[in-house]
């Protein structure tokens, strides 16, 4: 397909089913996706089968970063992730998963393209429970230099989430997932903080964007039913495949039943030839409980960002 | 014998029948001698012309109590407080006797309150006693309702002018409730601890008083029991004496125990006994007794050295009528003769007697007939005080300038009072006054300075004029009595001004009035009376007020170095009861802060208490009104004892400050340095860490008990200040004595004061508009002695707090932080500051108001009946009032502008500020303005500003009828910012006064409370 062709080919797409921009985002909803009329709102009734998704493409400037974002909810919420995102860049693909909640709860996912040039979005339901999902106001954003050291983390307060926090999932090797959005003013501000029942395993973040050489820092308040240990990382392990020697940082803690900051500091490599999965400028965020002792942990501001070293 | 058997058998008969009530006087037959009675006699001078004091004693022979008259004295004898039931019926009666045929007694039961509003529930009854015993009785209905429960009863006799000398002997006293009047006696186990003395001087170590307990089986069974006897220090709570008694007594047996009670530490203590086994019906009545060091009285001049003063009155000289309650003058005995009065205060170390009060210096008794002095009166108490070392600052003039339309009668006396001019409305309180005439006030001051000459060598001229005195009124006085001063005694030094704070009183405006007026020429030394600073953390600052007045004396001076004194504060905590003697309570440390301030901010002399205000009343502690004899010294007898001992004569050196609300004063005493160090805010768990050698200083309690100095450790620090002396050679320096006293600074200097917490709350947090929604404006400062950054949140009740604030608050610093906050409701419940800081999360509850109204352009609100309506354009805010009030105020000339038909506006230009103290009290940028529709053209205005700039403000008023209408215009150029403080207020006035008010947003506080005002949008 020539360039022309496909140009045509899109139009006419966008036509038949329904197309929207935003910040040069273009989303196609071919049935069963439906797009609201004078609305950033696509609606799924999905039947439990299949793979149907929205197709997204944005054109990024080449060695920048990129944050798709979106608001998402479901009618049966799952404690599971079991919606994904299709991501195609640099020609190469990697397919994050995410919980669906039953109110709005705003979802991110961060790229970096190296190259330039067109990269494919393609958010999807896998096959499960049938279900209404509807995804809204879908953007993609430059990360600015001023953006890493804002917080990167989606939500960090969970003040926008309910239920399961839309931007963690289980790690690997926990059986269910931990974690839920629960009611509460305990906290400096706010009326939601994150309750992770740990038994075995623990809850990771979204991937976020780092740059080469400095120094990021995970911090995040926390307190325990009792004091209890966790562990807390900062790990590069690309969604794309994971290459390489595995770079990471992790701290062991003491949760006490008193509000406490604590905090996780890492300076990002620059040998992406030791580590190639630096190479994506992704990292993640994870804390896990101890082995054999059961009990829950509260969770609340959270942030992930660059430390001004200047 | 048989006059008690006669009762017993009658009781018993009677409780049988079911009639007996419990005998509410707490040793009512008075076999714990005079436990739990008080006694003031007034002393004649031509019948007792030694003015011999002669007390109750109990009378060995029939066990009652004897009170001597042989002078036909006026008596007075008070029994311990009661409860009543309001509303309900009583008996009172006693056995009684006289040694005369017919002896007329008065016998009162009453209850009093601090609130005007209630006043007093007196009962009483007189009767004629003679010779032979027989039993009194009167039925009384205490009042109902009635707030206080707490009665007092007292027998009084003598009184009359045609009083007859006569003793009375009183037994087997009794109130119980209905009608019976037949004795049954207490009905219980009584006891009461007691020392011989009120007060022991001691040198500490193994010194012991002999104390005694008293118990009294007054029930009808033989008991075993046992009784605790325990001495605590009284303001600090320290126990520091115990000791048990186990008794076996028969029924009706009384028994004396004595005991040695050490005196191992000064202080004032409470003995208290109790019952720790035994089931018996136990009542006590505590004793009391304080313990001073040795004060060794060194010859001292009062303009020199800086020493402990007293407002003393030392004749207690009564006249007729006082209230009502006096019918022939005397000199009154509060429980021990004058001179043995001036003894004990002597004891203490009172070195300065303002004589003030009921003094014998009053023009009134010196000159009772035109042209005829008679000095007697001042002899007497001029003798008294020479005898105790003491010097005299009589106060010419008093406060007899007020006209007394009271049953007192005038306070000039009637001579006097035809020749004066009467003057409506005077000075700050707007009080009528009778102005003599300056010539014959000159001839009244000369006689006094002639007489007085080479024994008094200060006067003071007039008590707090500035309440009833015009700036110019009272320099005419002053000026005239400086002359006669100095011409008739030319070494004898003027003391003006005696400007207070008092009852609203502008003391910093009066000083400068009068010494805009050339005032400081008519004075040597310029008294004040700082009611309205007390301490250091009262609204006004103590330090803050006398550096303004230092800063007057220095524009006004001429170059001079005139000295302030400070010759009254009475009400020391800088918070006002609804009566004075409520205002007057405090703590002995007050009374510590008070001299240490005075002293280390320059003041040169200082007697500011009351002496009365040392004692301790334990008869009737619910009756605060109730004034009674001074049987128990209270803990600011060993305080003003202490302060003598340790600080008499030094100057100040430094004043640091710690943070924390905590102040340091260094001074000096005949070379030696001493500090004194305190907390005056409300912190806790505050501790000091002194860089200082135990073998370099000597640490004493505010008592004067040496501690052991804390070398490499902390102090904890509160409201009681410590002393720290530097001992001789401290951090020895062979070439230099003043670099010793250098070091000593330098160490205190680098004290540092560690607080429990980081950061404390303040007193109140403030919802006010923000962005649309609301913040929750949350003042705070930082404790930590260092920098500080963290978040500030907010959670509670009816809010939750939306998101952390950044803040970066500076060692000791203090913010207020707005806080957006979502409103589930209009009137938060409990809600807590949440601080982020160091990792922690620390909580402090936050006291907030409700949400208060906003009032935006173009939508109208209602202020009672009338209406307000905001409008806006680029240039100004337009106000309009359309007010109902059929009844204009008539005649305002000479009335406040809150006292006739007014709107009146509150405008404060920086609503967020929100200091930790104090949040409501006025800041400069508020602004008080009356829109008067009464007032002539021109005057219809009126606008308190303070530093709030309001230039071009335009006022147009209407009547119409039914009410008037007033409109302002404020340009926007003078309100800055979303929103300001806003306020209105509708007087309305009859031809006399305001009878009515309705406010807009507050509880008609707003006048006090700025954090009362709503807000007005101005965007």
């Amino acid at each position: 397909m020539t360039p022309l062709t496909q140009t045509l080919y899109t139009l006419a797409v966008f036509a038949i089913c329904g197309t929207a921009m935003a910040e040069g985002l273009k989303v196609a909803a071919t049935p069963p996706w439906t797009m609201a009329k004078d609305q950033k709102l696509y609606t799924l009734d999905y039947s439990g089968q299949g793979y149907p998704g929205l197709s997204c493409t944005v054109e990024v400037k080449p060695d920048t970063y990129y944050k798709l974002g979106w608001k998402m909810r479901c009618s049966a919420p799952e404690s599971e992730a079991s919606f994904a995102l299709g991501i195609e860049v640099d020609g190469r693909r990697r397919f994050d998963s995410y919980v669906l909640t039953d109110g709005w709860s705003d979802y991110a996912a961060y790229f970096h393209s190296a190259k330039g040039g067109e990269v494919k979005l393609r958010p999807y339901a896998n096959p499960g429970q049938p279900k209404t999902i509807a995804v809204k106001d879908l953007e993609v954003t430059p990360v600015t230099p001023e953006t890493f050291r804002r917080n990167l983390l989606p939500d960090g307060d969970f003040e926008l989430s309910s239920g399961v926090p839309a931007n963690w999932r289980k790690t690997w090797g926990t059986t269910t997932n931990p974690a839920v959005v629960v009611s509460s003013q305990d906290f400096l501000s706010g009326e939601k903080s994150l309750e992770v029942a740990f038994a075995k395993g623990g809850l990771q973040s979204v991937q976020m964007p780092v740059v080469l050489g400095k120094e990021v820092e995970f911090k995040f308040w926390a307190k325990a039913e009792s004091d209890r240990a966790l562990t807390v990382s900062i790990q590069a392990w690309s969604p794309f495949g994971h290459r390489g020697e595995h770079f990471y940082k992790m701290d062991k803690i003491k949760v006490t039943p008193e509000w406490r900051e604590y905090s996780c500091e890492l300076t990002v490599s620059t040998d992406t030839a030791k580590y190639p999965d630096l190479l994506d400028r992704l990292m993640f965020v994870s804390v896990a409980g101890e082995k054999d002792r059961p009990g829950k942990v509260r969770f609340d501001g959270l942030v992930f960002h660059e430390v001004d070293g200047d | 014998m048989t006059r008690k058997l006669f009762a017993t058998t009658l009781a018993l008969a009677l409780c049988f029948a079911g009639a007996i009530a419990e005998n509410l006087i707490f040793n009512p037959s008075f076999e714990l001698g005079v436990t739990g009675t008080g006694f003031i006699k007034i002393l004649q001078l031509e019948s007792n012309p030694k003015q011999l004091y002669e007390a109750p004693v109990v009378d060995g022979s029939t066990s009652s109590l004897r009170v001597p008259n042989r002078f036909a004295e006026k008596c007075e004898l008070s029994f311990k407080e009661f409860r009543l039931k309001p509303g309900a019926q009583y008996t009172f009666s006693a056995a009684m006797r006289s040694s005369i045929p017919k002896l007329k007694i008065n016998v009162s039961v009453t209850s009093a309150t601090t609130d005007k509003a209630w006043g007093w529930d007196s009962k009483s009854s007189t009767f004629d006693v003679g010779t032979a015993w027989s039993r009194k009785a009167f039925t009384f209905k205490t009042r109902g309702p009635w707030p206080n429960e707490w009665y007092l009863l007292r027998v009084e006799f003598g009184k009359e002018k045609d009083a007859p000398a006569g003793d009375l002997w009183l037994d087997d006293v009794q109130i119980v409730e209905g009608k019976s009047d037949a004795y049954v006696g207490s009905g219980a186990l009584e006891a009461a601890a007691s020392v011989e003395r009120a007060y022991y001087i001691t040198e500490g170590g193994d010194d012991v008083a002999q104390a005694v307990l008293k118990v009294h089986n007054d029930t009808k069974a033989a008991l075993d029991a046992k009784l605790r006897v325990t001495a605590v220090e009284d303001s600090v709570g320290v126990k520091a004496f115990s000791k048990e008694f186990a008794i076996s007594m028969k029924p009706g047996e009384a028994r004396q125990l004595p005991f040695a009670l050490p005196l191992e530490r000064f202080g004032a203590y409470r003995l208290e006994t109790e019952l720790v086994a035994g089931t018996t019906p136990f009542a006590s009545h505590p004793g009391f007794v304080a313990v001073a060091g040795r004060y060794e009285r060194r010859p001292l001049d009062i303009g020199e050295s800086f020493c402990v003063g007293l407002n003393i009155g030392a004749a207690k000289y009564v006249m007729p009528p006082d209230q009502g309650v006096v019918v022939k003058p005397g000199f009154r005995c509060d429980g021990r003769s004058a001179d043995e009065h001036l003894r004990l205060l002597a004891d203490m170390g009172c070195r300065l007697a303002r004589d003030w009060g009921e003094s014998m210096f009053r023009w009134r008794y010196c000159e009772p007939k035109e042209g005829a002095f008679d000095f007697s009166g001042v002899d007497r108490t001029l003798d008294l005080y020479a005898r105790h070392g003491m010097s005299v600052l009589p106060v010419l003039g008093h406060g007899d300038f007020i006209e007394d339309t009271s049953v007192n009668g005038p306070s000039w006396l009637e001579w006097l009072n035809a020749k004066c001019v009467k003057v409506e409305k005077s000075g700050d309180w707007k009080r009528p006054v009778m102005l003599p005439p300056l010539d014959l006030w000159r001839r009244y001051v000369r006689n006094i300075v002639a007489h007085c000459e080479g024994k008094v060598g200060y006067y003071e001229i007039t008590n707090e004029p500035n309440g009833y005195l015009a700036a110019s009124t009272y320099l005419d006085y002053l000026k005239a009595a400086n002359e006669e001063i100095k011409r008739t005694n030319p070494e004898a030094k003027t003391i003006g001004f005696c400007s207070t704070g008092d009852l609203a009183g502008d003391m910093e405006g009066f000083l400068g009035s009068c010494f805009k007026l050339g005032g400081l020429k008519y004075a040597d030394i310029v008294s004040f009376h700082p009611y309205d600073a007390p301490n250091l953390g009262s609204v006004k600052a103590a330090d803050k007020q006398i550096a303004e007045a230092k800063q007057l004396l220095k524009q006004y001076g001429d170059g001079k170095d005139i000295p302030l004194w400070n010759t009254e504060v009475y009400y020391l905590r800088g918070t006002f009861g609804p009566q004075y003697i409520e205002s007057e309570k405090h703590a002995p440390y007050h009374v510590a802060w008070r001299f240490l301030t005075d002293l280390g901010e320059g003041v040169a002399q200082e007697c500011f208490l009351e002496e009365g205000q040392i004692f301790k009343n334990l008869l009737s502690p619910h009756c605060a009104a109730h004034r009674l004899s001074q049987e128990a010294l209270s803990g600011d007898f060993v305080v003003l004892n202490a302060l003598a001992r340790h600080f008499e004569g030094a100057k100040p050196v430094d004043k640091i400050r710690w943070g924390n609300d905590c102040v340091c004063y260094v001074y000096e005493r005949d070379g030696q340095s001493l500090a004194a160090f305190w907390s005056y805010g409300d912190m806790k768990n505050l501790k000091l860490k002194l860089p200082a050698k135990a073998s370099d200083v000597r640490l004493f309690d505010m008592f004067g008990n040496e501690l052991p100095f804390p070398e490499g450790a902390a102090l904890r620090l509160g409201a009681e200040p410590y002393y720290l002396e530097a001992k001789e050679g401290f951090w020895l320096n062979p070439f230099s004595g003043a670099l010793d006293k250098k070091d000593f600074v330098a160490m205190l200097k680098a004290g540092v004061v560690e607080a429990e917490r980081p950061v404390e709350a303040g007193a109140e947090a403030r919802l006010v508009p923000k962005n649309g929604g609301w913040a929750l404006v949350v003042s705070f400062r930082n404790c930590s002695g260092r920098d500080l950054s963290g978040k500030l949140g907010v959670q509670g009740e009816g809010l939750v707090g939306l998101e952390g604030v950044d803040f970066v608050i500076p060692a000791n610093g203090e913010l207020a932080v707005p806080v957006p906050v979502k409103l589930k409701g209009d009137k938060p419940g409990k809600v807590s500051a949440k601080f982020a800081v160091d990792g922690r999360l620390l909580d402090l509850p936050l006291k907030v108001g409700p949400q208060a109204k906003v009032l935006r352009p173009g939508e109208p609100a209602q202020i009672g009946p009338s209406t307000i309506r905001m409008e806006r354009d680029g240039k100004a805010l337009k106000l309009s009032f359309d007010v109902k009030d059929a009844s204009p105020s008539a005649d305002v000339a000479g009335r406040s502008p809150w006292e006739q038909d007014c709107v009146e506006l509150f405008l404060d230009a920086e609503p967020l500020a929100n200091p930790v103290r104090y949040p409501g009290a006025y800041h400069g940028k508020v602004a008080r303005l009356f829109l008067m529709p009464y007032a002539p053209e021109g005057q219809r205005l009126l606008v308190k500003p303070g530093d709030l700039d309001l230039g071009g403000l335009k006022v147009s008023t209407a009547t119409k009828a039914g009410g008037y209408t007033a409109e302002l215009e404020i340009p926007l150029a003078a309100l800055k910012g979303d929103y300001v403080g806003f306020e209105a207020q509708i007087d309305d006035a009859d031809s006399v006064r305001r009878h009515s008010s309705a406010n807009w947003n507050s509880a008609g506080d707003a006048y006090k409370n700025r954090h009362s005002f709503g807000f007005m949008a101005l965007k």
